[in-house]
């Protein structure tokens, strides 16, 4: 009688959704309320899990990088295993385990065969790095080592110095307008009290979404799913998200020294989250642009027509607070000049004459009939997932996709294409040498 | 290119009963020379198709080094049945992805899509195969487009110079001395008549390995390639003379400094075998290789592994430290170490640490619970492995165009397993030796 009401109960709470014709989605709240998504994937011998917990950048608050150092710190060592001996027993295993954080979400993904005793033990430290992890000052004091030697090696890279002047600018003083990893100044100030306030305060069963992809039957996935929600602590749902300050951009140029040959150009404009109703618009608008790799406008124009640049893209990032729209190349110096003159004549030829017919039908077609690529490999099951559970989007997000796409049409793109992307609006950030001159 | 692990896999002292069921894969030869290699795996209605030339930058000479990448680049400029960009777009309209990608021993080029375009491939390859239309226009604008994506890559990289300059100093007669993208004065003065007779010669069925990956069937998609390539006509192709490196001269050094670097960074590169050259000798023994393979995986294979247990974190003298071993070779490669020191530490002082890691493997050989890890670790990475179709098509057809069978696939397995600690010390003894290394430091100039 006890098996049969759980079953009923499971029942009750699982709701079939369809990835494709073969790989199907189930989702299921845990006894302490955490959504679970799942899809039983069975031909090859191993499982993976996605812990996604409210706790990326956006919740640095003016310590910045924290949350980036908290996910790196989580997997270095637990309880009385110390970093060597908690590596040592997950490399016996096969299985790995790894954390990291974004701008908006600090995540730790399992990947295990699924035979029992390797699961069942990459499962075990698993569980206890998120019920006790250490956080000891050696692995704190070598991992801030290593973060400030990572913000020297952005400071060779003339891509990466233009991106971050670009979001800075666009979000100011945002979480997002910070660079993800931190500034050698807040880096150098954490404590192991910074560390675990912020551990104890977001890795918390309110704030977390497990994907489960794999070759394990529904009852082992609603298993593991307890297991992982049941050793953290319930804790306080983390505030809804806060908007970017609603600082008015202006179209503005910004321009940096540098030691290189090419010039990196960025150009960009703030974006909008998932599930607005600009997204599938802007998602098309963005791929006709520079998404739809070799036959996009900024592909065309820049490289194909004149051999400018190697790479010239654009790029869609939706997040919690937004997100932008950022197109990028990069080219000699003495390129400048005229590819800023192309990109620019061609952002303002499509504002005032919108896209060819061939170009948004290219790039909605791009989308809907490639979609089945994004989800090819158990790994992208498993980060859709986790998009979906952790952005709240509708649970046939997946399902949905092709015909949101589908129904977008030239005249939502130009509309979207011209509030967003209007003069007013860019930011223009050029990162290269000689940039002294006229501005 | 290849990550060790993907290769490195045991079976026999299975922590895990491994039922794998080998995937449903068949080989097929035209009779123009073309092989056919397809790999069914019915996960997703998708598919996989590359086509790999054995040409790649080792078949270059100074004069023409880069050639072979810039004729992938001109690959994509069209043909008289598919012109100015039609291929790309019919692609982008299927929802496909494609591009391409240039080693030193091989140029191969791919489509990813829904499987019912597996015909559409083979016929857009077998077009370009023969028929691409070489326009002097074109080239001069994709030369430029190259020679920007060299100072992408290397010129304004500071790692990518040292990188460079190591590979160079530490072969002396190999072809793989040389950038896949080319030298820039090579690159600059390349003309269309290089791509042309490139393309005459390399270009040929008989040059070629098809690999599809996917959900598909066999039969169907060797009809597929007979109707495509089956009329195109087998060709004379030249072949790369083997060319032993020698060792034995003494350690090569180079201290760079570049304005463009912010972090230090120590490259220490040894001459060893591939599987390729070994088997183009009969000295050297094919276990040499696979007890390499091994002695990375022990060295710096994960978290846990000697780099990071004794140089990251114990002595704290490392932020980073990697090797990178690719046995599928065409001939001897490089068992090769990148490090970056932390703060307060020397390039001196980390090479002088790392040396006595590599040399600590004789004086304390790998226990039993290190190979136990390793062990473990490659038998799960066969599984993971699979999960993509992609990842799947690229080992096939890396094996194939090194001149080795793909079943080696599997076969590495059988050969790996009986690689013991006392084979990693003989390894260590023969080849980690001062007279096969090449040792670059790069030096901010800040620092000095």
């Amino acid at each position: 009688m006890k098996n049969f009401v759980s079953t009923m109960l499971v029942l009750l709470l699982v709701f079939p959704l369809c990835i494709s014709a073969k790989v199907q989605v189930e989702s299921w709240s845990t006894e302490n309320n955490v959504s679970v998504l799942y899809a039983q994937v069975p031909e090859l011998d191993m499982v993976d899990m996605y812990l996604a917990f409210d706790a990326g950048s956006i919740r640095d608050g003016t310590k910045h990088g924290l949350a980036n150092l908290v996910s790196a710190l989580i997997l270095q060592g637990a309880s009385n295993l110390n970093v060597d001996a908690f590596n040592e027993a997950i490399g016996l295993t096969g299985g790995i385990l790894s954390s990291g954080s974004t701008s908006d979400m600090g995540y730790i993904k399992m990947r295990s065969l699924t035979e029992d005793t390797n699961l069942e033990a990459v499962m075990r430290l698993l569980k206890l790095a998120l019920s006790s992890p250490r956080f000891d000052d050696i692995d704190l004091d070598r991992l801030v080592a290593k973060t400030l030697i990572g913000l020297d090696f952005k400071k060779q890279s003339p891509a990466a110095v233009a991106q971050d002047e670009l979001y800075a600018e666009l979000f100011a003083a945002h979480p997002y307008g910070f660079p993800h990893e931190g500034t050698a100044e807040s880096l150098k100030s954490f404590t192991r009290d910074d560390v675990s306030k912020f551990f104890n305060e977001f890795y918390v069963a309110k704030n977390l979404n497990i994907s489960i992809v794999g070759a394990i039957n529904p009852r082992q996935a609603k298993a593991m799913a307890e297991e992982i929600s049941s050793v953290l602590a319930s804790g306080e749902r983390a505030d809804e998200a806060f908007s970017p300050p609603s600082k008015k951009t202006r179209g503005i140029l910004i321009k940096r020294n540098f030691p290189s040959i090419q010039s990196h150009i960025r150009v960009g404009v703030r974006g909008v989250e998932r599930g607005h109703p600009d997204y599938f618009p802007l998602l098309v608008a963005n791929h006709a642009l520079g998404g739809n790799s070799l036959v996009s406008v900024l592909f065309r124009s820049i490289r194909e027509e004149r051999g400018l640049a190697y790479s010239a893209y654009s790029y869609f990032s939706p997040k919690l607070n937004g997100g932008s729209l950022v197109a990028a190349l990069q080219t000699d110096r003495g390129n400048q000049e005229e590819v800023l003159s192309v990109l620019n004549s061609s952002l303002e030829k499509l504002r005032l004459e919108g896209f060819s017919g061939e170009d948004i039908a290219s790039a909605k077609d791009n989308l809907t009939r490639g979609f089945p690529l994004r989800v090819d490999t158990n790994a992208e099951i498993l980060n859709y997932l986790a998009m979906i559970g952790f952005y709240k989007l509708p649970i046939d997000y997946i399902e949905t996709f092709a015909g949101n796409v589908g129904r977008v049409t030239p005249a939502e793109v130009s509309k979207v294409f011209n509030r967003y992307l209007s003069p007013e609006k860019l930011v223009t950030v050029i990162v290269g040498p000689n940039q002294d001159g006229d501005e | 290119m290849w990550p060790n692990a993907i290769l490195s896999i045991f079976t026999t002292i299975a922590l895990i009963a491994l039922p794998l069921a080998s995937p449903m894969s068949q080989e097929f030869q035209l009779s123009n020379g073309l092989k056919l290699i397809v790999q069914e795996d019915q996960r997703a209605p998708v598919a996989v198709v590359q086509i790999w030339y054995k040409v790649g930058s080792a078949h270059e000479h100074r004069g023409i080094t880069g050639v072979s990448h810039a004729l992938e680049h001109m690959m994509f400029k069209g043909t008289e049945a598919y012109p100015d960009g039609r291929f790309s777009q019919i692609v982008a309209e299927k929802g496909g992805r494609e591009n391409a990608f240039t080693s030193s021993d091989y140029t191969a080029y791919y489509q990813q899509w829904s499987s019912e375009n597996v015909g559409l491939s083979f016929e857009l390859e077998a077009d370009r195969m023969n028929n691409l239309v070489l326009k002097e226009e074109e080239f001069l604008k994709e030369i430029n487009v190259v020679l920007e994506e060299r100072r992408l890559r290397t010129d304004d990289n500071p790692q990518g110079l040292a990188r460079e300059a190591n590979r160079a100093l530490v072969f002396q007669e190999s072809p793989y001395r040389h950038p896949v993208i080319g030298w820039e004065s090579d690159i600059k003065g390349m003309r269309l008549d290089d791509l042309e007779k490139w393309y005459q010669q390399w270009y040929a069925p008989n040059n070629a390995t098809v690999v599809v990956v996917g959900d598909v069937s066999s039969k169907a998609v060797h009809k597929l390639a007979q109707q495509h390539f089956g009329s195109l006509a087998r060709e004379r192709v030249p072949f790369l003379r083997s060319t032993k490196e020698r060792v034995g001269q003494g350690t090569k050094r180079l201290v760079m400094t570049s304005d463009k670097a912010r972090v230090p960074l120590l490259l220490m590169s040894y001459k060893v075998p591939s599987l390729g050259s070994v088997r183009a000798s009969d000295e050297i023994d094919e276990a040499d290789v696979y007890a390499l393979d091994v002695l990375a995986e022990v060295l710096d294979g994960d978290a846990s592994a000697r780099f990071a247990k004794h140089l990251i974190r114990g002595k704290s003298l490392a932020t980073f430290a990697s090797i990178g071993y690719s046995p599928v070779s065409l001939l001897d490669t490089l068992f090769s170490i990148s490090a970056v020191p932390v703060a307060g530490v020397t390039l001196d002082q980390l090479e002088v640490a790392i040396k006595s890691e590599l040399l600590e493997i004789i004086q304390s050989p790998p226990t039993q619970i290190e190979m136990q890890r390793v062990k473990s670790q490659v038998i799960a990475n066969r599984v993971y492995a699979m999960d993509s179709m992609e990842n799947q098509a690229t080992i096939i057809g890396q094996l194939e165009s090194v001149g080795l069978d793909w079943r080696l696939k599997d076969e590495y397995i059988e050969n790996i397993t009986e690689i013991t600690a006392t084979d990693l010390v003989a390894v260590v003894k023969k080849y980690i030796r001062s007279d096969a290394l090449a040792t670059t430091q790069l030096l901010p100039e800040s620092s000095l």
